[in-house]
């Protein structure tokens, strides 16, 4: 090709280049908008009905209220569309004072029969948080005035606010004046132009399935803020493509669910990068360990295994210290009990224990009938841990053998009892009380088959009392009586990690007390208005489409005809 | 042209796509079966046993298999492939939606792989021997045995986030204006070229060691060396006579991999967070819709029974050998 | 055919091989591989299983390749993924390779229905993606690398079975399959006996290259988290690297590299099959 064609080909090129660059950019409104990655749409824009994570997670927090919500840094319950409220001293009755001049995204005033409405739908129909609220044993609720609300329970309940604060358990406020006589279930909300209705500091703007969705500021939001005009959540599942877009400015912050900080290794350090490492709610690491079978049925094993794993290893190794190693319960949560720590690290005590326990060592090194079978999921690095602590315990002569497995087949075993030990991470709080279902008898999430009519009755004993002094001392109880069965091996207290681009954005923190400048996330509820179905916006019109193709194929087949026209002229 | 045997081709081919179609809907049905109760994989796994029970009855699958399987495929031709659980949509709905964007990917990248690919081909069977020749071999050679993901993450880091030329996610940026006309355009293009560019390296680099083989092959025939003797120039000869014989099994070969672009835009479309179909099998896989994935499945299946055909066609009309 | 007919056919063949520079580069790479993967674990003084150093260490002198995330050494984790990248692959192209030739000589020999019949089978076979269908089993069975082979194996043998189809109807009509039916062997006995020797050689050429084809898809299925944790191959590798690939990119660099090499050296074997004029 002569020099002169090569030339104009490339100076097209970089023209055309730089002229689509310029264009992406002048075109930037004078606007701000944070863009943040997530992993997945949600289904509907109602946290209320089902299991829908994006809803419940992000769009729960960002759009609507609930009654009172949870200061994560100090594990406190803060007012959000409540001001105010108090609890009778036999925590039968709960009097809520609403913030006066609230109003929904459509302009209704917002008022305590729009609180009443949802919680009776809620349970009337089934939502998502119905068994919370039944569980709490609701008798009523009382509306005595525009802004006040009194629940009324037929028993002595000192977590409702939790309950009611709570990521899972919690119902956000629906508006009753659009959902009255509705099936509110079924999602359609007309107010707003039929878009979703909240009373939180975004409202609904748009939600392209499959790409992104985008909130936009509430100028009437009764807190202070927001101070950025719009919020996208750019749906990235591929998680380490987060950080190419993030270094390169695409979005803002990484998904603050993704994982901890060991999963955003490539951005500790970076220059204009800050990294936040948070807990919403106490997660713990746990090994647990299947007490119907051998060898685990045999307490003195258990506890060697308390001794022969490294917690601070596995912390430094698979968590990058991000994650800080745990005791019975997660230092600092609520009612943590100081004297109820995991064993330290000994290994000189873990085999005396394995001898103990009737595994003496083999010639080989192995001690014959200690070994089993490790399972665990993939995420939360459950799987890394798995390998360092096959590692640990290789020292000390016991030969484990480890199986990853996906979700559902190894939640499947977990359930059926099919398994030796499991590393899994679950929630254990944010009030003590979630730490029940690990470990009362029949518990959902007590695989392991520890049944202690102790701890059984020291949980009933705590959740319905009013005496602060005997709750502290029952949840006390229980965690020392956990350390001396140890039927599970509490390991690390997971922590989130968010990366964000402090560079460009100041003062962004992540607990409501430092500010509110434009979102959090303590609440989480799953419940979505299913109108944003019909809203979504199809990505690429069909005649840009063909516009695209055509000018795609066109540049292929211009070079073609261009290298070929250069062939015949050589002749 | 031989209107007669055309007709017979043409009929032949309508034939075998049918029974094609019918073994792809086939295969996939029994795979479903295979691998675990339907009903339970349709529902995902956070139903409850009443929601499975639901599914059961609604997609008749406590019916005798034949019953079933008439069922499916009836209702697959009217294009009524299900629920998606993911979605809360018709799956139909949710692939066509993103039919189009995914097309813009593949075919481009399909179509810039095959002409790159066949012309350097040939230009390098021309210099053969010299330098040319064998460092685009070599560069083929390790083009094709990148993995396609490894060279997506590789031009991602290099132009996306150190060059910052071209935006690494989604198909229009999200930063002020969604723009009109011909930016819109624009925009998207720009979004497009690294997954394009991705895509078309390993697709690339097969078509041009195909068509590397296919030229020096028939270079040696005795046409050939009849157009030699008649004094043609040596780009008419290789680019005109020798490649319009050779291209034969290339476009053979274009049709299998066009149909099976799904694949590698798969990889691509999930690194770069391009909303196509290769990302909805990855978001459904991930979620575990089974309507969604058996529905690419079959689309992917029809996509290469297709271009196949496509592909067939294309060779019948061009080759004097095959028609005779 | 004799030991030492083999022998002397064995030798011949190499220096052919030897030749051709292409090919001789992929041999000689392949077995330097294979010779890193077997004797490796005896010399060299690291586990692909220990942890007891400081996780993403870059290479130094002490770990050559560096430690990954956990801290165990980077090059002894690959010598591991040797064994199982070779496992893989062979196993792959071997249930492709017997399936592929069976069905194409069987097709191609016989004729008739019987050949119209094979070949629709090859074509259905055809329309499959392969990678689709493998992530789509992959995800309904559940994450078991022999599962994985198997599927791969079941879809490559197609492009062998159109190889072996093609040469055996062109031997079909040579003079020494003609002089075996007038001696009055039986049909089957010609086949194994005198055809399918012929036709190996570029069916055998396919295998390698789809060796080099298996272990892209194992790559694949890796990167999207549908390969088997319980492995540590190649693919395994990349997966848990990238996650830290601008802070620790040697995790990724040198299991891609390897895979990169394993491929580039298994085409340029099966070419240099292909090449060869005197038949295996």
């Amino acid at each position: 090709m002569s020099k002169k064609e090569i030339a104009v080909l490339v100076a097209v090129l970089v023209l055309t280049i730089a002229s689509m660059n310029l264009i992406s950019t002048t075109k930037a409104k004078q606007e701000i908008v944070f863009i943040t990655a997530t992993d997945q749409g949600p289904d509907t824009w109602n946290p209320n009905i089902k299991l829908d994570i994006a809803a419940i997670e992000e769009i729960a927090a960002d759009c609507y209220s609930k009654l009172v919500k949870i200061n994560p840094g100090t594990m406190t319950i803060i007012p959000d569309i409540a001001a105010s409220w108090e609890i009778s001293p036999d925590m039968k009755t709960y009097t809520f004072n609403l913030r006066h001049g609230v109003k929904w995204h459509d302009g209704v005033e917002f008022t305590s029969a729009d609180v009443k409405w949802t919680i009776d739908a809620v349970i009337r129909d089934n939502g998502f948080q119905a068994p919370s609220l039944k569980a709490a044993g609701i008798i009523n609720v009382e509306t005595p005035d525009a802004y006040t609300v009194v629940f009324n329970l037929n028993r002595t309940y000192n977590t409702f606010l939790w309950d009611l604060a709570g990521l899972y358990s919690g119902p956000v406020m629906l508006a009753k004046h659009v959902f009255e006589g509705t099936d509110w279930k079924a999602g359609n909300n007309s107010g707003n132009n039929g878009n979703p209705i909240g009373t939180g500091a975004f409202k609904y703007f748009e939600d392209v399935k499959g790409d992104h969705w985008t909130v936009v500021k509430n100028d009437d939001f009764y807190l202070e803020g927001p101070y950025i005009d719009k919020v996208t959540y750019k749906i990235t599942p591929y998680l380490p493509t987060e950080v190419p877009l993030l270094k390169a400015g695409e979005i803002d912050s990484t998904y603050e669910l993704a994982g901890a900080i060991s999963d955003l290794t490539d951005l500790i350090g970076q220059p204009g990068i800050s990294i936040v490492n948070y807990r919403v709610s106490p997660i713990q690491i746990a090994a647990q360990m299947n007490l119907r079978r051998a060898p685990f049925n045999n307490t003195n094993f258990r506890m060697a295994m308390a001794y022969a794993i490294n917690r601070d290893d596995i912390s430094k190794r698979v968590y990058l210290g991000g994650c800080p190693s745990t005791d019975v319960y997660v230092v600092n949560g609520s009612y943590y009990n100081p004297n109820a720590k995991n064993p330290p690290y000994n290994t000189t005590k873990a085999e005396e224990l394995l001898d103990a326990a009737g595994y003496p060592k083999g010639s080989d090194g192995w001690r014959a009938g200690a070994e089993f079978e490790l399972i665990s999921f993939r995420t939360m690095g459950t799987f890394d841990v798995t390998q360092v602590i096959k590692e640990q315990l290789a020292k000390v002569g016991v030969q484990v053998d480890v199986v990853g497995l996906d979700d559902v087949t190894a939640k499947a075993r977990s359930r059926a009892g099919n398994f030796d030990m499991t590393i899994q991470g679950g929630y254990c709080g944010p009030h003590f009380s979630a730490l029940a279902p690990h470990v009362v008898t029949g518990g959902a999430r007590n695989f392991m088959n520890y049944s202690n009519p102790e701890v059984d009755a020291l949980f009933a004993k705590a959740s319905s009392s009013t005496n602060e002094t005997e709750i502290r001392e029952s949840y006390y109880r229980i965690q020392e009586i956990l350390l001396e069965d140890m039927p599970r091996l509490a390991l690390v207290d997971y922590r989130l990690a968010v990366a964000y681009r402090a560079d460009r954005w100041k003062g962004l923190f992540f607990f409501p007390e430092m500010m509110n400048k434009y979102w959090e996330w303590q609440h989480f509820t799953a419940q979505s208005l299913s109108v944003a179905q019909e809203n979504g916006t199809p990505l690429i019109p069909t005649e840009y489409l063909i516009a695209i193709v055509v000018a795609v194929v066109a540049v292929a087949v211009a070079s073609g005809l261009v290298l070929i026209r250069r062939a015949h002229r050589k002749k | 042209m031989n209107k007669r045997k055309l007709a017979v081709f043409l009929g032949k081919k309508v034939l075998t796509i049918s029974i094609m179609l019918f073994f792809a809907v086939f295969i996939t049905f029994f795979l479903m079966r295979v691998t675990g109760d339907p009903a339970e994989l349709i529902a995902g796994p956070l139903a409850k046993e009443a929601d499975i029970e639901r599914i059961r009855i609604e997609y008749g699958l406590d019916r005798p298999i034949y019953e079933q399987f008439v069922t499916y495929f009836t209702k697959v031709m009217t294009g009524d492939f299900g629920y998606s659980l993911k979605w809360g949509r018709p799956v139909f709905q949710v692939v066509t939606e993103r039919l189009g964007t995914s097309l813009t990917l593949s075919l481009s990248a399909q179509v810039i792989s095959l002409v790159f690919g066949v012309l350097l081909g040939t230009y390098s069977v021309k210099k053969r021997g010299k330098w040319q020749s064998e460092t685009s071999s070599i560069i083929s050679l390790v083009l094709y045995a990148t993995p396609v993901f490894l060279i997506a993450m590789i031009l991602m880091y290099v132009f996306g986030m150190y060059l910052r030329l071209f935006p690494i996610s989604g198909a229009v940026s999200l930063r002020g204006d969604p723009s009109q006309g011909i930016f819109y355009v624009l925009d998207v293009l720009w979004h497009a070229v690294l997954p394009i560019t991705a895509l078309s390296c390993w697709y690339g680099a097969i078509f041009f060691r195909v068509t590397r083989a296919s030229v020096s092959e028939v270079l040696n025939s005795n046409f050939m060396l009849v157009a030699r003797s008649k004094g043609i120039s040596e780009n008419t000869l290789y680019f005109k006579h020798a490649l319009r014989n050779a291209i034969l099994p290339v476009i053979a070969l274009a049709g299998l991999y066009m149909g099976s672009s799904f694949v590698g835009a798969l990889m691509t479309e999930t690194v770069f967070g391009w909303p196509g179909i290769g990302r909805l099998m990855y978001d459904s896989i991930l979620a575990r819709d089974a309507n969604v994935t058996s529905t690419i499945l079959i689309l992917g299946s029809l996509s290469v029974i297709v271009a196949s055909s496509i592909a067939d066609l294309i060779i019948f009309l061009l080759d004097p050998r095959v028609r005779s | 055919m004799s030991s030492k007919e083999i022998l002397r056919r064995g030798k011949h063949l190499f220096l052919e091989f030897k030749k051709d520079t292409g090919a001789f580069v992929g041999f000689t790479g392949i077995c330097f591989i294979l010779i890193l993967g077997v004797v490796g674990p005896f010399f060299y003084p690291y586990s692909p299983n220990e942890q007891s150093f400081q996780g993403y260490l870059p290479p130094s002198v002490g770990h050559i390749m560096g430690t990954d995330n956990l801290g165990r050494d980077l090059l002894a984790r690959i010598i591991s993924g040797v064994k199982v990248a070779f496992y893989f692959s062979f196993l792959a192209a071997g249930i492709s390779l017997i399936a592929g030739l069976l069905i194409g000589s069987i097709g191609g020999f016989y004729g008739g229905w019987i050949d119209e019949v094979l070949s629709r089978v090859t074509d259905v076979t055809l329309t499959f993606p392969a990678l689709l269908l493998i992530i789509y089993i992959a995800s309904m069975l559940g994450r078991n690398m022999l599962i994985a082979i198997t599927v791969i194996g079941l879809t490559m043998w197609p492009s062998n079975a159109k190889v072996a189809r093609a040469q055996i109807l062109s031997l079909k009509q040579r003079e020494f399959v003609q002089a075996s039916r007038v001696l009055g062997m039986g049909n089957s006995r010609i086949l194994v006996l005198h055809i399918i020797p012929n036709i190996i050689s570029p069916v055998l050429a396919n295998s390698a290259l789809q060796m080099g084809y298996a272990i892209l898809i194992e790559a694949m299925l890796a990167f999207v988290g549908l390969g088997d944790l319980n492995v540590a191959t190649w693919g395994q590798l990349i997966y848990s690297g990238q996650s830290s690939l601008t802070s620790a990119p040697w995790i990724t660099f040198f299991p891609g590299v390897f895979i990169i090499c394993f491929v580039v050296f298994c085409n340029l074997v099966g070419e240099g099959i292909s090449k060869l004029r005197v038949k295996i």
